[in-house]
């Protein structure tokens, strides 16, 4: 956008440049074309006054003239109206005296009546020659006619050589004619107005010819003029009524401008005047055309850019916005599975833990039920070899130690079995073996083998009273066994002499539940949570790891497995599910132990 | 001291077989409670055990007698310096690990006995 902008002010500076050279140009050609026609117009002016010059000093040295005949002067006065009659409008011979003698006029009968013989010796026509013996021009005169005239004069002199002063030959022009003349000398084409005024300030001619006969400097025309341009204007005029050749000078008013050209016109020495062309500033309609099209085309093809600058810009932000999206979008992605990441590797990190964990805990558990059998073993080797004559003595050992090795003895037995398991189960490399029994029956089993075995010196109340209908589940026998076994002998374990172990097992809609209820000394709050992972109770006979394998068991064959404290507050109830026997015996169902996180 | 019954019992009896006079007590509690300063010349504590652990112990009987020598068992993997960090006052460097052989717990205990 910022490019187009660029381009768009560059191409518009561009256009303006041109324009302005143009007009420039356009300038430079109307001031020389006014200077032109101001020069020609004045040549014009300046031969037609100098014909009008030779015409009256030709009457002024004529024979009916110098020999004061009228009639003949009559003759020659009209020749020379003749001859100029497009810039005057009447030729008059005044004598010595300032006496009307004869004026063109005066073939009319009632105006020589009229006219003839009349003073005109206050006119400036009259004295001007009479005093200075030359040529002579005449300020604006308003004529009886009302007609504003410049009166051109020439001394009528003696041909004696005396040079006696006669009177004078006039010839008026009339200067709105006058006017016309000098317009019709420009071209039709032009702008341009003519404009004359004499020496000393007297409008002779301008367009609007009611200001002809007007001082410039008087109030009437001062007060006419807009204050901003009085003062340039006046300026001017004052340096064109001043100089003597030609000048031009430009003005600017509002929104006109233009140059105005002068030259002082000097016929036979004598001042008649200065002439101004006044040309506005401006262009032919052609080029004006052009500029105009040219500024329309710039127009047009900023507007074009800017909206294609504008195009552009939204394109790139929607494909900003869309980027925008996909990179957050990735971003999301990146972060979730860096977070996904993080969460295995925290998981990971937890589980080598664990194993770091159960590894030192199995390690101990191992090592100590080796310790008694071990330096039971010694001392019994000890004893062996004590004999003062090195012969082997035969040992005696006492019930209690005998004991002592036994059950440790077993309980490695027990703790490497189960740990076994435990490594079985974490690689998932232990397989179920799914047949269809009866868990009534296989409960059975299992009390009838911990009431052979013991319960642990106890006398403790084993109760199960089984449905009249068989359970038949889908499971491994094995296993399930093992999960009831570890239940009921974890009860017995927490429960005191003379206590009651009620074992139950009920179909319900679309599960069997087994539980186990003790009247022992419940599950510890501290415990509760972790009642299910490795290692979380210990206790002098058990290995701590039956329940963690008792819920492998039982979630790899879809059940669940829980334990609560009894409501009345003595001992505790461990229950789990199973599936029960399905018609179509679906195998693929149960999943390897393990399979499932633990 | 040693939580495990079977353990402290079994030692008691070899270290009696081999002329030492021996107090077991499967209780850290009870331990302390019984002790008299100056009756024993060595003991040996198991270091994990519930409640008052092993090397708690050991501070507890150092603040009640300055001369007795004392030695850890332990069936954990456990090395001296993890101990040493756990009891930087601790530089008598008898850790026995479980099961020990009784060669080298006579052996250990003898040197622990006859250094100054």
């Amino acid at each position: 956008v910022v490019v187009a902008a660029a381009i768009a002010f560059a191409s518009y500076l561009y256009s303006s440049y041109n324009s302005d050279l143009l007009n420039q140009d356009a300038t430079k050609v109307i001031d020389r074309t006014a200077r032109i026609q101001t020069q020609d117009l004045s040549k014009i002016l300046e031969n037609k006054i100098s014909d009008l010059r030779n015409n009256l000093f030709l009457i002024s040295k004529s024979n009916p003239v110098q020999q004061q005949d009228v009639e003949g002067a009559g003759t020659i006065l009209a020749n020379g109206q003749e001859s100029t009659k497009d810039f005057t409008d009447s030729y008059f011979w005044v004598d010595k005296d300032g006496k009307l003698l004869w004026a063109n006029s005066f073939s009319d009968e009632a105006v020589y009546r009229q006219y003839a013989g009349a003073d005109r010796s206050d006119r400036t026509y009259y004295s001007g020659p009479k005093e200075s013996h030359s040529f002579h021009v005449s300020n604006v005169i308003a004529s009886v006619d009302d007609v504003p005239r410049l009166y051109f004069s020439y001394p009528i002199l003696s041909e004696d050589g005396s040079d006696t002063f006669k009177g004078v030959a006039v010839a008026s022009a009339n200067l709105p004619g006058v006017g016309e003349y000098l317009k019709s000398q420009l071209s039709s084409e032009t702008p341009n107005s003519v404009s004359l005024m004499s020496k000393d300030g007297i409008i002779l001619y301008s367009q609007n010819v009611t200001l002809i006969g007007l001082d410039y400097y008087g109030k009437e025309i001062q007060s006419r003029l807009p204050e901003d341009l009085k003062q340039p204007l006046n300026a001017a005029i004052d340096k064109s009524l001043q100089n003597s050749g030609l000048g031009q000078v430009s003005y600017s008013y509002q929104e006109n401008s233009g140059s105005i050209t002068y030259v002082p016109i000097i016929v036979d020495g004598a001042s008649v005047g200065v002439l101004y062309i006044v040309a506005p500033y401006g262009i032919s309609g052609e080029a004006q055309q052009v500029l105009d099209s040219q500024r329309n085309f710039t127009i047009f093809f900023i507007a074009a850019l800017a909206g294609v600058a504008i195009a552009a810009a939204i394109a790139v932000l929607k494909w900003n916005e869309r980027l925008r999206k996909v990179v957050a979008k990735r971003t999301g992605e990146l972060q979730d599975s860096n977070f996904n990441l993080n969460r295995a590797l925290e998981q990971l990190k937890i589980h080598d833990r664990m194993q770091k964990e159960f590894i030192n805990v199995a390690a101990h558990e191992l090592r100590t039920p080796v310790q008694p059998i071990l330096s039971m073993a010694e001392i019994a080797e000890m004893d062996n070899k004590n004999s003062e004559a090195g012969l082997e003595k035969e040992v005696k050992m006492s019930r209690e130690d005998f004991e002592m090795i036994l059950r440790n003895a077993r309980r490695l037995e027990h703790l490497s079995s189960d740990i076994l398991e435990v490594a079985r189960i974490e690689s998932q490399s232990l397989q179920l073996r799914v047949e269809t029994f009866d868990l009534n029956e296989k409960i059975q089993a299992v009390i009838r083998d911990i009431k052979t075995l013991g319960s642990e010196g106890k006398d403790i109340d084993i109760v199960f009273n089984p449905t009249n209908d068989p359970i038949p589940v889908n499971a491994d026998v094995t296993k399930v066994f093992e999960v009831v076994s570890n239940l009921i002998r974890n009860a017995v374990k927490f429960t005191p002499a003379n206590g009651r172990i009620t074992i139950t097992a009920k179909k319900a809609e679309n599960e069997v539940i087994v539980s186990v209820n003790d009247t022992g000394s419940g599950i510890d709050a501290e415990i509760m949570p972790k009642l299910f992972t490795k290692f979380a109770t210990k206790s002098f006979t058990g290995t701590g790891l039956g329940l963690y394998i008792s819920r492998a068991i039982v979630e790899s064959h879809g059940g669940k497995i829980w334990a609560e404290n009894n409501s009345d507050g003595r001992g505790a109830t461990f229950s789990f599910t199973l599936k029960p026997q399905k018609n179509d015996n679906k195998a693929e169902e149960i999943a390897p132990i393990g399979s499932k996180k633990i | 001291v040693d939580d495990q019954r079977d353990i402290g019992l079994s030692l008691k009896r070899l270290l009696e077989r081999n002329s030492f006079s021996v107090d077991y007590y499967s209780d850290a509690l009870a331990a302390l409670h019984s002790y008299h300063a100056g009756s024993y010349d060595l003991a040996i504590f198991d270091i994990r055990m519930p409640g008052i652990d092993g090397t708690e112990l050991y501070r507890r009987i150092r603040q009640l007698d300055k001369k007795i020598k004392i030695c850890f068992i332990t069936a954990y993997e456990i090395t001296v310096e993890e101990l040493s960090r756990i009891l930087p006052d601790y530089i008598l460097n008898c850790l026995f690990k479980k099961p020990i052989h009784s060669k080298i717990l006579l052996a250990k205990v003898a040197e622990v006995l006859s250094a100054t």
